[in-house]
């Protein structure tokens, strides 16, 4: 998952989570929808975030002296 | 493992490492000095077949580890050692080496202090030249003694003068600037000894140090003969202005003007993109601020690029503005972090260099700078994006909008269930009301079907009561009809009689009273001589009773 997405992904899910604060009437079936669609979005944030371990790489000096 | 030879092996190195401004892993590794304390190498195969003690270091080092073995195991006695000692014709010599016995012992004693190692310091690479070289070309008595040419000895000495790396203090006496290359001369602040010094320019201008005759001045650099004129210089890499007090006159005085300058300014900061992922790391490979920094990173699939640079001594800036401009030309980095621990105004020069300032506020990608400090702050951190003062509050940094991420990430995946739950809660209790109020109506229709009921129930009850009463009233009134219509009634009554004997005589019993019987087989009536034969039992039904009976026979 890109880094892009993820930040999507959580700006998506921030949206449908206000939705549900904001709604005052109850329409079930259209939060069961908002529900999956956050649920899909947790799943794949959440596999974004897991433990991933850091990659390290040393890079290689440029040969040479600073003057150049 | 040997104890006392660790202990003096450390101190050994950490004041080494002080002379030549490096780390003391540069020096060697615990590694290697832990081998030694354990191993006690006698001889240079021995020593060198220790990991991180090649050619190289045995070259530097091999010959004091080997006298620091050898000393402790007790067989370095004063009297082994003369012999090394070029006798005669040396006049100061024998003066100086039991001050430099004393003098390196005390700095093996008092690990390092500083007073007596300087002067130790100052004995020593001659010293130690001399004896190298007597014992390596001079005094194999076996060996045809080998006849230089000038050139080839200058190249020797060069070559042995490589590794007297120094850092000399004195006033400058004269200068002359060249297009490419800086002339100048220290004098020593008590007798008047002069050493001539040169330093290329862009290693003058990157010091950022003006080189003014009258000024004190630490020049870093090694002796070099420069052939043609046989003339010792000293090959500066690095100027410094000498002392606390002019150290901090010199920060203050970059500060100032950089300040003016507006670099330090808050409106030229960059802010840290949220969620970093590639993050280009300035540190020593060896110190502590790399494992500091890298394990407070948490693992959210950080790709790290990492240039080691020396963070302290002479080459410190140097490695630090080649690392800066590399990540420069690597693109795609988010964040660039400096670390290194705290230090002093004097450690943290490389730090206050105007030219590693003006390169970082060159960059475009915003620096993180966890540059730890006593008093002064460093200028790197002044002029970089965001400045910590640990490494391990770098991290924090990097990982801060990732940690705030997954945070959220939970906060809304409780928001959501919760919202859902409370929805369907909302939801039940919102049915649970419909249905109730169904209920409600749906009884009232109940209700009426009951009140209907009822009222059908009353009706049928009043039918019967009038039906009751029609009845009383027929039975009241038969007297009446009695009396009344008797005649009538005994018209009836024949008339039912007559009825009653028309039925009777078309009744079947009476016809058996009159003497007639009914045959019958197999429990049906026989109307038929086709419905029975001879030998069929067949009951005969006469008025009184049943006679079983055999057919004999049946004819027409």
């Amino acid at each position: 998952m890109e880094k892009t997405n993820l930040s999507e992904s959580l700006k998506k899910l921030e949206k449908i989570v206000d939705w549900f604060e904001s709604q005052e009437e109850v329409d079930v079936e259209k939060g069961l929808e908002k529900v999956k669609e956050g649920v899909k979005l947790i799943k794949a944030s959440k596999e974004r975030l897991k433990k991933v371990e850091n990659e390290f790489e040393e890079v290689k000096k440029d040969l040479g002296n600073v003057e150049e | 493992m040997n104890p006392n030879l660790l202990r003096k092996l450390k101190a050994w190195r950490d004041a080494t490492a002080k002379r030549e401004m490096v780390e003391i892993f540069r020096v060697l590794p615990n590694r290697a000095i832990e081998d030694v304390a354990r191993m006690e190498p006698k001889t240079r195969e021995e020593l060198t077949s220790i990991k991180g003690i090649k050619d190289k270091k045995y070259y530097k080092y091999g010959k004091e580890i080997l006298d620091m073995v050898k000393e402790s195991l007790g067989n370095d006695k004063i009297d082994s050692r003369q012999p090394f000692f070029p006798p005669a014709g040396q006049a100061g010599r024998n003066i100086i080496l039991p001050e430099r016995q004393s003098a390196n012992r005390s700095f093996r004693e008092s690990e390092g202090n500083s007073e007596s190692y300087h002067s130790s310091l100052r004995e020593t690479p001659a010293g130690r030249e001399e004896e190298s070289t007597a014992s390596l070309d001079f005094s194999a008595t076996d060996q045809k003694e080998k006849i230089y040419s000038v050139s080839e000895f200058l190249d020797h000495l060069n070559e042995k003068l490589t590794s007297e790396e120094v850092r000399l203090k004195g006033e400058v006496t004269s200068v002359d600037e060249r297009e490419k290359v800086v002339y100048f001369s220290l004098k020593d602040e008590k007798d008047d000894s002069v050493i001539n010094c040169l330093i290329f320019r862009y290693q003058y201008e990157i010091s950022g140090v003006k080189i003014k005759i009258g000024n004190e001045i630490i020049a870093s650099g090694r002796p070099e003969i420069y052939k043609p004129y046989g003339k010792l210089s000293l090959k500066t890499s690095l100027v410094e202005v000498a002392g606390e007090g002019a150290l901090k006159k010199a920060y203050d005085e970059i500060k100032n003007k950089l300040e003016k300058e507006g670099l330090f300014a808050l409106e030229r900061k960059k802010s840290l993109p949220e969620l970093p992922e590639t993050i280009g790391l300035i540190t020593s490979s060896k110190g502590a601020a790399i494992g500091d920094f890298t394990t407070n990173l948490g693992s959210y699939g950080f790709k790290i690029k990492f240039i080691d640079s020396s963070v302290e001594g002479k080459q410190a800036v140097f490695d630090l503005i080649k690392a800066v401009r590399q990540f420069r030309k690597i693109k795609k980095i988010d964040a660039l972090v400096i670390v290194r621990g705290g230090g002093s105004l004097e450690s943290l020069q490389a730090f206050n260099n105007e030219a590693l300032v003006r390169e970082i506020a060159d960059l475009n990608i915003p620096v993180i700078c966890g540059v730890g400090h006593e008093k002064d702050i460093s200028l790197v951190s002044l002029v970089s994006d965001l400045a910590v003062s640990t490494p391990t509050a770098a991290a924090r940094a990097i990982r801060e909008s990732w940690d705030k991420a997954f945070e959220k990430l939970n906060r809304n995946e409780a928001i959501l269930i919760n919202s859902f739950e409370k929805y369907l809660y909302e939801s039940k209790h919102k049915i649970e009301r419909i249905s109730f109020s169904l209920n409600q109506k749906f009884e009232n229709i109940l209700q009426r079907f009951t009140d209907a009921e009822n009222n059908f129930l009353k009706i049928v009850k009043n039918i019967n009561y009038a039906i009751d009463g029609a009845r009383h009233a027929v039975d009241d009134s038969a007297s009446r009809i009695f009396s009344n219509y008797s005649r009538k009634i005994i018209d009836t009554k024949n008339k039912i009689n007559i009825f009653e004997n028309a039925i009777n005589a078309s009744d079947p019993e009476r016809q058996l009273k009159l003497g007639y019987s009914i045959v019958s087989f197999g429990g049906k009536i026989v109307r038929s001589i086709k419905q029975v034969g001879k030998g069929d039992a067949v009951d005969i039904k006469i008025s009184d009773g049943k006679i079983e009976a055999e057919v004999r026979g049946v004819g027409k």
